[in-house]
């Protein structure tokens, strides 16, 4: 069946035909409007920009509670020396990729002709970054200022939740949150297995910080780096692929 | 004309050629629903490309699908450029869905019918 649709007199009228042609048809449109390949290299390469951050000066103590610092900065963890800074940057990082995305997709719709529908993946980046925000505050709470029962019932979230904030790395939750929205809207499956491999990355490091019984000296200057930058290249390198494709596409055309 | 939501759809028994509508099943109109629901709005020069039709035939074929609130038509400017947007209504989502799940159930009865002689 050819990609193209076509409109021969009296050649469509076969069931099985016409559907054939609806499948090619969305999936040209589909091919067409995709174009993830650019929040997936931004946030790949602002995940690797925000690395100097993640480095501490000297070896860092098992567990160490960091300085108060404001409110705004609470993406930045709590574990971490430059907590403060790493958590300014995320902020920016956050809301100006998201806009950056915004921007890229309304002006790729107008470029090709078809347009994804955006607002459920920026409302998932302004939620997100909201929640990174209150959740360190809500999670401590729950821990430490609640009643036994509470505590010990949620424990079995809040632990993990708190582990991957104090490391810094909610942003990378609220990334991985825009992008599952975002194959979404794009019906993308590339997509969908790029957010999923990106997800499974983030929970083996939550599980590997979780369940390793950390002594004093076992964390280097760079563990924090580490942990923060390995889900860094799945998305540069599912970005890169899917910039590949769509200049193939184009091409080919 | 015939709804598919007023006829007897594959879905209540009916012969499934009750389910296909004269607005959708026409093969271009078919065509312009299918891209429009792919997408949030669709620009009319995408569909007369991707459809291979003229701007009078296309025109006409997106008149009847706006009449029967199938879609909407937002007419605007992309600097100093005209555009013109197609955007699927939910009833127009609806009337697709099930246009294609009538034309699958025709299919079924058409390999069974092959398979049992």
């Amino acid at each position: 069946m050819s990609d193209r649709w076509s409109t021969t007199p009296n050649s469509g009228d076969a069931p099985g035909e016409l559907l054939a042609s609806v499948t090619a048809l969305q999936r040209r449109t589909r091919a067409v409007r995709n174009a993830y390949w650019l929040p997936l290299l931004l946030f790949g390469l602002l995940m690797t920009a925000a690395a100097p951050l993640y480095v501490e000066s000297v070896e860092p103590p098992a567990l160490r509670a960091g300085p108060e610092n404001p409110a705004l900065t609470g993406l930045g963890g709590h574990f971490l020396e430059r907590s403060a800074a790493l958590g300014w940057y995320w902020l920016a990082a956050l809301i100006g990729g998201y806009l950056l995305s915004l921007w890229w997709y309304r002006w790729h719709g107008v470029r090709v002709g078809v347009q994804t529908p955006t607002r459920p993946y920026v409302i998932a980046g302004i939620v997100g970054t909201i929640v990174g925000l209150v959740l360190p505050i809500v999670l401590r709470y729950l821990l430490l200022n609640t009643g036994a029962v509470i505590s010990t019932g949620t424990n079995w979230l809040t632990t993990p939740l708190l582990g991957i904030s104090n490391r810094g790395m909610i942003p990378h939750l609220v990334i991985a949150a825009g992008l599952l929205v975002l194959a979404r809207l794009e019906r993308s499956r590339g997509l969908m297995v790029v957010a999923t491999v990106y997800v499974a990355a983030i929970v083996l490091v939550t599980i590997y910080f979780q369940t390793a019984d950390f002594e004093p000296g076992d964390l280097n200057r760079h563990s924090f780096l580490l942990a923060a930058l390995l889900p860094a290249p799945i998305l540069l390198v599912g970005g890169g692929i899917a910039l590949l494709n769509t200049i193939r596409g184009r091409r080919d055309q | 004309m015939t709804s598919n939501a007023a006829a007897g759809g594959p879905g209540n028994g009916g012969h499934p050629t009750n389910g296909l509508s004269d607005t959708v099943h026409q093969r271009n109109r078919l065509g312009i629903l299918t891209i429009a629901a792919e997408a949030d709005r669709v620009e009319v020069a995408y569909l007369r490309d991707a459809l291979e039709l003229t701007a009078g035939n296309l025109s006409r074929h997106l008149a009847v699908l706006e009449e029967a609130q199938l879609i909407q038509i937002e007419r605007g400017y992309h600097g100093r450029r005209p555009k013109t947007w197609i955007r699927i209504t939910a009833q127009g989502q609806a009337a697709l869905t099930a246009e294609i799940e009538a034309l699958r159930e025709l299919l079924r009865r058409h390999q069974g019918f092959r398979a049992g002689t």
